[in-house]
Parts: C-alpha cells; sequence; structure tokens
C-alpha cells in the first residue's frame, strides 16, 4: 500500500509574511505574471539549457491562462526572460495578427508593462511559433521558440526513457537510420518542418516546426535561441555564434523547400511563401506578413 | 534590507543568461559600479533564479563570496551525470576590489571566432574548472561579478586557453 | 543583505489558514453554492482534475466555461498554479471520518461494511418528474450517512458510523500473501521533476489524471491489452479527511479545514508462468478528492497493473502496465491542449509537408518508367 513519509513545509518564512500582510489576497497581476517560484524553476532550467547547447532541460512547467500546446512553454519563457526594457514581438506562423498570438502578446503587455512591436528589427525579445523572422537579426536579440514537440528522437522512439538515454550516450543511429531508409527508398529525406540539427558537435536536436528555409539561420547566429516546451516541460537553447548543422548524409546536402515563385504582394524571392487560394487565380505569398508589409512599402 | 523589486531581479536573470550566452564579454547588471557591487550583482542572480534567500529551497549553485578563492568550491562543485548534465553547478563568484586575473583566449559557443581577453579569475580556479569539465557535457559554469558593476560568464561548453 | 521575516508568525499562520478556506462561506446561499449542492459529482471531477479543494471556485469556473469540463480544470489550474504551497501533511484512509465503506473481497471485514450514500444500486431511469428534479444530488457528505452491515442493500435509517474503521487487507498482510511493492515518494509533481516511472509521481497523475481517460486504459488493462490478470476491490472507502496544523509557537494541534475524499483498494490475482515468484496478490491503490468512484477504482487498478508488470522478471510493458505511456497519457490538460492545438494556424508546417510530398512523388522508379515509355 503507498503509504508517505513526513515532508517538511516548502513555504519560506518571507513567503508566508507576505502572504499574512496581504490577507491572504493578492490584488492584480504579479510583474510578468508568474510567481517568483515559477520564475526561478524556469531561470534555473535556461541558465542550465545555454551552458550546454541542444539538450533538453527538464523545468516544473507551470499551468498557465494558454492551454497547453498553445504556447505555454515559450510564454514562461518569455516572461522570466524579459525585462520591463524590452520591446517585444509576438508572432504565429509568420502572423502577428494571429488569435493566439494576440492573446499572449496581450497576456505580456498587461502583466509586464513592456512595449510591443510587429517589427522584427526593433524587437529585442522575439516569441516565435514555427518561424525565424525574414529580417537580418543582431547581438543580443533573445528568439523564444514555441516547441510542440521537444525530443527529435520522437519519431524514432515514443518512451522518453527510451531516448534520454540514447541522449546521454549521443546514440543517434538511430535517427541516421531513419534517414537513410528514406534515401534508399525515395531517393530523398521526408524531414520536412522540424528537421533535426547537431548542435555544437554534440546533441541531436529539434529546431521546433520551423521550415528547413529557417533552419541556416540558426547556424553561427548573432542571436540568442531558446526553446520552451511547457507540455512537455522541457526547455533548451542554443547560444549565438554556434554550430547548428542538419542531419544529412556528406554526399545529400541539405536542401531548403526553395522554389521558382515570388511573392506575388512585395516580389520577394527570398522568403518562405505559402500558397495563397484566396483569390481566383493560385499564388504565393510570404509567410512573414510584416516584412512582406515594409517590402511593399519601401522599407 | 528590503527584498529586491521583481524588475531588478528580471534584469539580474537577463544580464547572467547574456553572459552565459556571449562568455568572456562584461555585461552590465543591476548593481551600480562601486563597492560591494560584486556582491550584490551575486546575490541578485542567486534571488533571481536559484534561492529566496530567507530559506535556502535553490540547490545547483555555489555561491563563492568576496576574498574567497574560488579555487577550492569549483573542485568541489557537483558536475551533474551523463543523463542529467544540467546537475553541474552554477558558481556564482563575487570578486570583489581587484580580483586576480589571468589572460585567456576563448573560443566556443557563444564567441565568433577566437576572443582574447582578461577573466577576473586565477589560474588555479581555471585549472581546477578544467578539470570539472574534462568530461562533457558534465562540468560547472561560472559566473563572475565584479565591483565594477558587470558580470562575465563561462559556461562549461567554452573552450579556454590561458596566454602567457 | 537580508530579507524581511515574518514580524507575527501567528497571524501567518491564520492567514495560511484562512487560504485553505475559499473566499466565501461554503454553505451560503449564493448561485455558486447552490449549484455545488445541486452538481457535487460535477464539481468534483473538475476539483480532482484542477488537483484543489475549493468547491466554489471550481462551481465558477464550470459556469465561465459554459460546461466544458476540461477548460473549467483549465482555468482552475492557471488560478492555482500561481497558490504558494503551504505544506504536506501525511493521512492514512484508516484515519479518515468514513462516509461509506464497501469490502466486495470480503463478506464479513473486521469493523463490518457501509453502504453510505451511493446511487449504484438505484435503477438507471431518467426520471421526468420535475419534482425529484428539486431533490436531486447525493445528500451532502456530512448528512447521516446509512449503515449496512453485511448486505449492501437497502440503507437502514440513522445508524452512525464508526470514528475509524481498520483496512481491510490486514488479513492479507498478516498471511503474507501481498506481494512486495516500490514504496510511494510524495514529490509534488506541479512543483518538481521526478522520473515519471516511480510510484509515487505515477500515484500522484493519477491523481489528477482527466477521468475518461483514467477510465479506458483501466478498462483496456482489464479487458485483456495488458498481461493476464483478474482485479477484485479489496476496498473502496469515502471519508472525511481533517487537515491539521501545528502552530509554530505552542505546537498545539488545529484543524485548518477538511474535505472529502475517496479510496480504493485493488487486489491483482495472478501466477507467474515462469513459476519463479510465490503466488501472491500484488494490491493497487487509488485515491481521488471527492466522491467520483471510478476515478479512484482506475487507478487502483493501473496501480496494481503496473506494480504487476515491475515485478515480471523481463520488463517488457504493454502500454496498458508502462507507468510512463500511463502518465502521459492520462493528463487531460495536456491532452486536451495538444489535441485542439491542431486549430492553431499550421499553413507555414503544412507547407513545408506539401513541398515534401510533392517531392517525393513520383519515385524514381516511376520516373525511369516514363521516360522509357
Amino acid at each position: 500500500m503507498g503509504e508517505f513519509t513526513d515532508v517538511t513545509p516548502s513555504l519560506s518564512k518571507r513567503e508566508l509574511g507576505d502572504l499574512a500582510r496581504r490577507g491572504g489576497r493578492s490584488a492584480g497581476y504579479r510583474f510578468a505574471y508568474l510567481d517568483e517560484s515559477a520564475k526561478r524553476d524556469v531561470r534555473r532550467a535556461l541558465l542550465k539549457a545555454i551552458c550546454i547547447p541542444g539538450h533538453q532541460v527538464p523545468f516544473a512547467s507551470r499551468e498557465m491562462p494558454v492551454a497547453r500546446g498553445w504556447g505555454s512553454g515559450g510564454l514562461q519563457v518569455t516572461l522570466a526572460t524579459l525585462v520591463a526594457q524590452d520591446v517585444v514581438k509576438v508572432y504565429d506562423q509568420g502572423d502577428d495578427e494571429s488569435m493566439n498570438a494576440i492573446a499572449i502578446r496581450d497576456l505580456i503587455r498587461r502583466t509586464a508593462g513592456v512595449a510591443t512591436t510587429t517589427d522584427a528589427r526593433a524587437a529585442t525579445l522575439i516569441q516565435t511559433r514555427h518561424r525565424i523572422p525574414e529580417d537580418a537579426l543582431h547581438e543580443d536579440q533573445v528568439l523564444v521558440f514555441q516547441v510542440p514537440i521537444a525530443d527529435p528522437l520522437r519519431i524514432v522512439d515514443a518512451r522518453p526513457s527510451v531516448t534520454r538515454r540514447l541522449h546521454a550516450e549521443r546514440d543517434y543511429a538511430p535517427i541516421w537510420l531513419y534517414l537513410y531508409e528514406d534515401l534508399a527508398r525515395r531517393d530523398r529525406s521526408s524531414f520536412s518542418h522540424s528537421h533535426p540539427v547537431l548542435v555544437d558537435g554534440s546533441y541531436v536536436m529539434s529546431p521546433s516546426p520551423i521550415p528547413r528555409h529557417d533552419v541556416p539561420r540558426l547556424h553561427h547566429a548573432p542571436f540568442l535561441a531558446l526553446f520552451g516546451a511547457g507540455r512537455e516541460a522541457i526547455v533548451y537553447a542554443v547560444p549565438p555564434y554556434t554550430r547548428v548543422e542538419p542531419v544529412t548524409f556528406e554526399d545529400r546536402p541539405f536542401e531548403t523547400e526553395r522554389g521558382e515563385a515570388a511573392c506575388a504582394l512585395c516580389g520577394a524571392t527570398a522568403t518562405f511563401l505559402v500558397e495563397d487560394d484566396a483569390t481566383s487565380e493560385h499564388r504565393w505569398i510570404c509567410s512573414d506578413v510584416d516584412h512582406c508589409v515594409r517590402t511593399r512599402g519601401g522599407r | 534590507m528590503a527584498h529586491p523589486a521583481p524588475e531588478t531581479l528580471h534584469a539580474a536573470f537577463r544580464a547572467a543568461l547574456l553572459a552565459f550566452a556571449y562568455p568572456g564579454r562584461p555585461r552590465r547588471a543591476p548593481a551600480e559600479a562601486g563597492a560591494g557591487a560584486a556582491e550584490r550583482n551575486a546575490r541578485l542572480v542567486i534571488a533571481a533564479a536559484f534561492d529566496d534567500g530567507a530559506d535556502p529551497e535553490g540547490e545547483g549553485y555555489v555561491f563563492v563570496p568576496p576574498n574567497v578563492p574560488p579555487a577550492a568550491l569549483v573542485a568541489t562543485a557537483p558536475r551533474g551525470s551523463e543523463e542529467a548534465p544540467q546537475d553541474g553547478a552554477t558558481i556564482v563568484v563575487a570578486a570583489a576590489g581587484d580580483p586576480a586575473r589571468t589572460r585567456v583566449r576563448l573560443s566556443g559557443p557563444g564567441i565568433d571566432g577566437v576572443l582574447e581577453t582578461l577573466l577576473p579569475l586565477d589560474r588555479d580556479t581555471l585549472a581546477e574548472r578544467a578539470l570539472a569539465c574534462c568530461e562533457p557535457p558534465r562540468g560547472v559554469d561560472l559566473l563572475v561579478s565584479c565591483d565594477d558593476g558587470t558580470l562575465v560568464g563561462l559556461p562549461r561548453s567554452t573552450a579556454l586557453e590561458v596566454v602567457g | 543583505m537580508g530579507y524581511t521575516t515574518v514580524a507575527n508568525r501567528e497571524a501567518a499562520v491564520l492567514a495560511a489558514a484562512e487560504l485553505l478556506a475559499s473566499g466565501a462561506p461554503a454553505d451560503g446561499d449564493d448561485e455558486l453554492s447552490r449549484f455545488v449542492e445541486r452538481y457535487p459529482l460535477a464539481v468534483d471531477q473538475v476539483m480532482a482534475e484542477a488537483g484543489i479543494v475549493e468547491p466554489r471556485v471550481c462551481a465558477r469556473a464550470f459556469a465561465q466555461a459554459q460546461g466544458d469540463l476540461a477548460r473549467a480544470v483549465s482555468l482552475v489550474r492557471a488560478w492555482s498554479a500561481m497558490l504558494p504551497r503551504l505544506a504536506h501533511r501525511r493521512t492514512s484512509p484508516q484515519d479518515w471520518l468514513p462516509l461509506r465503506r464497501i469490502t466486495p473481497a470480503f463478506a464479513e471485514p473486521s469493523g463490518g461494511q457501509f453502504l453510505g450514500a451511493s446511487r449504484d444500486y438505484e435503477r438507471r431511469l431518467l426520471d421526468f418528474d420535475d419534482r425529484s428534479a428539486a431533490r436531486a444530488g447525493l445528500a451532502s457528505p456530512r448528512d447521516g450517512a446509512a449503515a449496512a452491515p453485511s448486505s449492501a442493500a437497502n440503507p437502514a435509517d440513522g445508524a452512525q458510523l464508526p470514528a475509524g474503521l481498520p483496512a481491510a487487507n490486514e488479513t492479507l498482510a498478516a498471511e503474507g500473501l501481498v506481494a512486495e511493492c516500490e514504496r510511494a515518494r510524495p514529490d509534488d509533481i506541479t512543483r518538481a521533476t521526478p522520473s515519471k516511472t516511480e510510484r509515487g509521481p505515477f500515484l500522484q497523475s493519477l491523481a489528477r489524471a482527466e477521468t475518461g481517460a483514467l477510465t479506458a486504459l483501466a478498462y483496456g488493462g482489464i479487458r485483456g491489452y495488458g498481461g493476464r490478470r483478474d482485479p477484485t476491490l479489496v476496498e473502496l472507502r469515502a471519508g472525511e479527511i481533517l487537515v491539521r496544523f501545528e502552530r509554530p509557537d505552542t505546537g498545539q494541534p488545529f484543524v485548518v479545514g477538511s474535505f472529502v475524499a475517496t479510496y480504493a483498494e485493488v487486489a491483482l490475482y495472478a501466477v507467474h508462468e515462469s513459476g519463479e515468484t510465490d503466488a501472491a496478490f500484488t494490491l493497487g491503490t487509488g485515491v481521488t478528492p471527492g466522491r467520483v468512484e471510478r476515478r479512484a477504482i482506475a487507478s487502483a487498478l493501473l496501480d496494481a497493473a503496473a506494480a504487476r508488470a515491475a515485478l515480471e522478471p523481463d520488463g517488457a510493458r504493454a502500454p496498458y502496465d508502462d507507468r510512463e505511456f500511463i502518465t502521459l497519457t492520462v493528463d487531460g490538460q495536456e491532452a486536451s491542449g495538444f489535441v485542439e492545438h491542431l486549430k492553431l494556424p499550421h499553413h507555414v508546417t503544412f507547407a513545408a509537408e506539401l513541398e515534401r510530398v510533392r517531392a517525393l512523388r513520383p519515385s524514381p522508379f516511376d520516373r525511369l518508367r516514363v521516360t522509357r515509355g
């Protein structure tokens, strides 16, 4: 039968004192929403993640006003990492005006009082779902990626107990085998978004479901990349100027999705395009909406 | 003394994060330059990420107070395991006054090419660090706080060569 | 550098006690209280899945979510995530003030059986009489529960339950018929990151799990998708738990509040095919806040099955016996959040996949055929 041994109380005297002074009630939101123990849990994990590039670090992920699977991890990373002077951009598959991006940005603004922007060049902290901004980014910018599935080895085994061991031993044979079978059968890799990458020659990592177009942007980047998976309770990080190499055989160079089309709205040929069937003609348009708008406006 | 404002703790954490993101390059931390700044900023980082202060709840960090040589504490700090390298300690050094410095060449994640700089750590400490980090990904991560109000980070991922 | 300490410890503890109680008296006259009174089991389910005993808060969440249980649980969990953890306390089901206790495994257990307030034996016929709707709802837990020694047929009137009842498994344990199982450590899985394959975190996951998920997995296991085994309910017990605190200055105990919980214990009968281990029962336990009994029974089934599988020599696990698989599957918030996240924009990721599908057909072999033809 499951019996319980006694455990000492976990509330500090200072926190208890604060409670007593407030009469047990909290007035409005805390700065950046999370309570201090939640912030400490995320921050502790992030400090380790940045020192061990590509390694998945568990953290005690909190339930957020945003559902699991909807960016709760990215949000915890953003809230714990931001400073009052930040200019924050939040966008979703390239779109700043998606309902979820708006909801997340709104929560951040209301609880931290930070300025917000849609312009990636002006942002100091960018929370993104599955895209890297098309703009050239610079040092000190922090990119926070929302991650649905943290482990690139999930495609070879569903059990974290097994994949943890594979990562510990840096035994990535299963994923090489997966790629090999693709090439043998189809002459092409079937990796689409979430292309597995080797970080600092050590851990294989999922770059989150960004398209292959965005993967080279992570290699030796001037910015800092933080990855938050709230549902899976994992964070990981890629420091600036770090090797990030797509997993691919030497004689099969990594390919992006590049086609021949140009954006029907701004004419760009080097951005990631998505199909637009809203009008009578089938056309391709930039996924990065703000970049596209600025290109059209000549900015 | 009053508990620091949340905005200050956020700033302290951001400085620590960027210190590790760009190793060897000093980052401005909340407490202004002057006597005692090294310790103040060190304790802010600890309060932000590890420890409530009144009752220790945090593990995973080692605090090196001013005027204590870090080497011995680096030698005994936990290094983590193969499966949990994150259990390796974050060593926060309050390098007050005019600490011993070593000229080094740094490379690795966070560094564009090679960075030659004067780190506020003595050779013994760097030797202990090399030993602690000799089985990657296990290791320790050092954060040095100085009286000029800056933090300098030395993660285990940084390759370090003592110059001269 | 120091931090503020508690100036008045007495006030602090009393404030903490106040925090544990809801914002308003539990039996108030307002709409939330009426909801709790009319639909206590819906409230119990929200409380159990949210992992916090706050009937009025859960009623409020249920209304705000327009009856969507998963959404109601989201609201309560997000609210409770930012509440400080005050202390842990140990409790044994034998110490609970009994409200109901049945032992299907034993006809005449020590202490007796008490049917309590239960709808188990009512006919499941919809009642269209509007007057009965007003009387609907289980008798409140504090109402006199009924005593029915041995025969669980009709509740008798007025009989009082004893102050405590011994565990029904005592005879089994005394005879050495119970397999030795892993002890459970009480890690708080919302504040730490323990291994999901250890028994303590597993039990806590089950206590907070989505009710349908628990039921479905337990059912699959009994149906044989786990190892072949036959479960018997040793004991099902509902009782009131008094939460006690000690004053930090005098050490004098006082009660800060109470809540009702349900506990189930299941015995699995299985003889190992290898014949290496002695024939023994494996006991599993399940607990839930509130009175949704299938939560406790399903949890006990899953605990027993996983514990039994852990004793098997070769270590292979059917998913229904696998603590890792179960904990990753049963959290209602993780499951519903991720299933519903598919409603978010996916045009970029889908474009990336479309590109691959187009690139990967036809196969090189087909291309070869086309050129020749």
